[in-house]
C-alpha cells in the first residue's frame, strides 16, 4: 500500500497560537469530549556546569514521517480516538520554547489520556530525531533520551 | 554496486557529510560500510548507532545496488 508522506515537522518553535488553532479546527467534531495535549518545552538544563541556551533539531524526514504514519495509525486502533496529531520542531529552538507536540481527541477521556501517554513514549523511542543540546559558552552535546 | 549513505547527528559532525554515494564491491555488506568508516574516521568504533537499510532498523547485513543505508545515532526526539 502507497502511503502519502505527511509532513510532522515545523520550522522553529511551535507557538501558542498554532495550538490554540488545532483545537480550534476540532471543535467542529461535537463528538469529541476530550481533548488531550502534551507539550514538550526545551527544558534549560546544566551539563557540565554549563547552562543549556536552546537544541538544534535535525531529523531523518522520510523515515521519520513514516514512522508517526505508522505509530499514528497504531494509536487509532488501539485506543477509541477521534483523532491524533503530531508535530516536532526542526532547527534551533531556545529554552523555554515548545519543540514537541501531541493532540489526540476522543468521545471520553481515558482513551485521550492514554494515548497521548504511548504516542508521546514511542515517539522518543521510535523516531530518528536528533538534538544537539546548544550551551552557553558556544559548545554543545548531542542530546540521548532516557 | 552503488549505495547512498546517509549520515545523521553526532555521526554527520564526525564525518563531516550528511549525504554520500559510494561504489563498492557488490559482495559489500554494512560491515564492510563498518569498516571503511572506522579506518577513515578516527573515533567512528566509538559511536553508538541504528543503521537503516531503505528507512527501515534492520540488523540485516547485505546491500543491493541503490540501497539507501542511514547510520543513526541515539534519538532525541521529544
Amino acid at each position: 500500500m502507497k502511503q502519502e508522506i505527511k509532513n510532522h515537522f515545523i520550522n522553529g518553535p511551535i507557538s501558542s497560537d498554532f495550538i490554540a488553532d488545532a483545537i480550534k479546527k476540532h471543535q467542529v467534531n461535537t463528538a469529541i469530549g476530550a481533548f488531550d495535549i502534551f507539550l514538550g518545552q526545551v527544558r534549560q538544563d546544566e551539563i557540565d556546569g554549563k547552562v543549556v541556551t536552546g537544541i538544534e533539531f535535525s531529523a531523518y524526514e522520510e523515515m521519520a514521517n513514516k514512522e508517526l504514519i505508522k505509530l499514528k495509525e497504531e494509536s487509532l486502533e488501539k485506543f477509541d480516538l477521534i483523532e491524533a496529531h503530531i508535530y516536532h520542531s526542526l532547527g534551533s529552538i531556545p529554552t523555554g520554547e515548545v519543540c514537541f507536540f501531541v493532540f489526540t481527541s476522543s468521545g471520553h477521556r481515558p482513551a485521550a489520556f492514554a494515548a497521548t501517554q504511548h504516542m508521546v513514549n514511542e515517539i522518543k523511542k521510535r523516531v530518528p530525531i536528533f538534538g544537539k543540546e546548544m550551551l552557553e559558552d558556544n559548545t554543545h552535546e548531542w542530546k540521548v533520551n532516557r | 554496486m552503488e549505495i547512498n549513505i546517509k549520515f545523521f547527528g553526532k555521526l554527520a559532525e564526525l564525518t563531516g557529510e550528511n549525504e554520500l554515494t559510494l561504489e563498492v564491491p557488490d559482495e559489500t555488506g554494512i560491515k564492510e560500510l563498518e569498516g571503511r568508516f572506522t579506518e577513515q574516521y578516527a573515533t567512528w568504533n566509538l559511536q553508538t548507532y541504528l543503521v537503516a537499510v531503505n528507512q527501515n532498523i534492520t540488523e540485516q547485513q547485505a546491500l543491493k545496488n541503490g540501497d539507501e543505508v542511514a547510520f543513526l545515532p541515539p534519538f532525541a526526539g521529544g
